[in-house]
């Protein structure tokens, strides 16, 4: 599998007969792939990103940017050795309405309010730090030398998905209709892998 | 290697120019880009090992790259000869912009900005993009106005208490006069008739004080309201850029046109549901 956004759009132009990007210009090609990844990764959580979020005093409500702004959704937190269990936020609210400012000695979970935010419940008088791992949002192909990070088996539905609306723009819908299944099939091997 | 003069006017999207170091100005000396709307620079090295872009979005205005940009070039990474740099878009702009091309030009911009607005709308209720909104309070004032991006309300928040949503008729039963009680709220009422505001019973009886440093922690402004919608985001997150587009898409062709075309309509539509299932595991 291609392992830059060069090769990969080299790839595509070639399955959709355009080897010199006259229907579809490379710049086009390569903002497509670009735009597609961070779905496929948010999906199969091949790439992560980890690291420490300093907590602060009596505070319960974080937005996942305070942590990184690369990352599409927090997976796990943990404190020192212990990974906090998640509960969703809806539990959370019918479980202790005053949630919000709820303190105790150390946080015993956390939930996801959406992808930006998410809470430690409960909050701390003291600052603190908690590890977090999230689902990483997939680098922009700023260049086609830019490197894929996505993992062979994941990036062949990322290829048949943009090949497929490559296709789509130029209205070739007989093509269209192959593409369309074999992103389908590669997308169970994907979830299977 | 363009000479590093003003850029006058709109910078076309995907307008590259290669600097040097060495031509650079001194830092804090101002020049002129015009950005595109929503638009970002994209500054990323040449010839270096490890070319990894840095972006500055800089979200469509005029802006005098003078002393961030030139300290950055200068102090962070002094050992780089030749920078490209490249406008890039984002937000509504991207997603008008990727409109345009995969349609090849077919969709009409007008009716493109409505059904875009209509699926923003749609996409707010998936719940990824929520707003915590701090709102002051005063004293005698029960109703609230969401603001305007807000699809929909998902909690308030008061002091330290989660409001109980309940009904004015719930009220009107326990309590008459309900309407008249002055206190510290407790409860969430909305109104039917009017989606775009919300009530706190009972009428809050002191006005909120002003935020510290750290609002969302100590720096808590005691009486006040934090208010969770779900909300019509611009400039939405990239990764959400592109199922939108396609969405836009799909009902721009499907809808009685003089280019619609119901098999590009589905394409789009069974691409962008691919995005969004992907992207709500």
């Amino acid at each position: 599998m291609p392992t830059t956004a060069a090769a990969a759009i080299d790839l595509l132009l070639a399955r959709t007969r355009d080897p010199l990007a006259t229907a579809t210009s490379r710049f086009l090609a390569r903002q497509l792939v670009s735009l597609a990844q961070p779905a496929f990764n948010i999906a199969f959580r091949d790439l992560f990103i980890s690291g420490t979020l300093t907590t602060e005093r009596r505070r319960l409500l974080y937005r996942v940017d305070a942590f990184s702004v690369d990352a599409a959704r927090i997976d796990l937190v943990r404190v020192g050795q212990s990974v906090l269990p998640q509960v969703p936020f809806s539990a959370l609210a019918l479980l202790d309405r005053n949630w919000f400012r709820r303190l105790g000695p150390q946080h015993r979970c956390w939930a996801a309010l959406g992808r930006e935010w998410f809470i430690l419940y409960p909050g701390r008088e003291e600052i603190g730090t908690v590890t977090v791992l999230a689902t990483k949002i997939t680098a922009r192909l700023g260049s086609e030398a830019a490197a894929l990070e996505l993992p062979d088996v994941r990036q062949q539905p990322l290829l048949d998905f943009v090949e497929t609306l490559m296709l789509a723009r130029r209205r070739l819908f007989e093509s269209v209709k192959p593409t369309l299944e074999r992103l389908g099939a590669h997308l169970r091997d994907a979830e299977a892998a | 290697m363009s000479v590093l003069t003003p850029i006058v006017g709109e910078v076309p999207v995907g307008f590259s120019s290669l600097w040097s170091l060495a031509n650079l100005p001194e830092p804090g000396t101002p020049i002129k880009v015009f950005v595109p709307a929503r638009g970002g620079l994209r500054i990323s090295q040449t010839g270096s090992a490890t070319p990894a872009p840095d972006e500055f979005r800089l979200d469509g205005q005029t802006i005098t790259l003078g002393v961030a940009l030139l300290d950055f070039l200068h102090d962070d990474h002094p050992l780089v000869d030749y920078w490209t740099t490249q406008f890039f878009q984002t937000g509504t702009a991207l997603i008008l912009s990727l409109v345009d091309d995969l349609s090849l030009g077919q969709a009409d911009a007008t009716q493109v900005a409505d059904i875009l607005t209509n699926v923003l709308d749609d996409l707010a209720l998936r719940g990824w993009l929520v707003s915590v909104t701090p709102y002051t309070v005063t004293a005698g004032t029960a109703t609230y106005d969401l603001a305007l991006n807000a699809v929909s309300l998902l909690a308030v928040l008061g002091d330290d208490t989660q409001l109980s949503p309940t009904r004015e008729l719930s009220l009107e039963m326990l309590d008459a006069d309900w309407r008249a009680r002055r206190g510290r709220p407790s409860a969430l009422v909305r109104d039917f008739e009017n989606d775009r505001a919300f009530r706190v019973w009972p009428t809050p009886d002191v006005t909120s004080k002003a935020a510290g440093a750290n609002a969302l922690g100590d720096g808590f402004p005691t009486g006040a309201l934090h208010v969770l919608t779900l909300d019509r985001r611009d400039p939405i997150p990239e990764w959400l850029a592109l199922p939108v587009a396609l969405l836009v898409l799909a009902r721009e062709f499907v809808r009685e046109s003089d280019h619609r075309d119901v098999a590009f309509a589905s394409t789009c539509q069974a691409l962008a549901d691919v995005l969004l299932e992907l992207i709500a595991r």
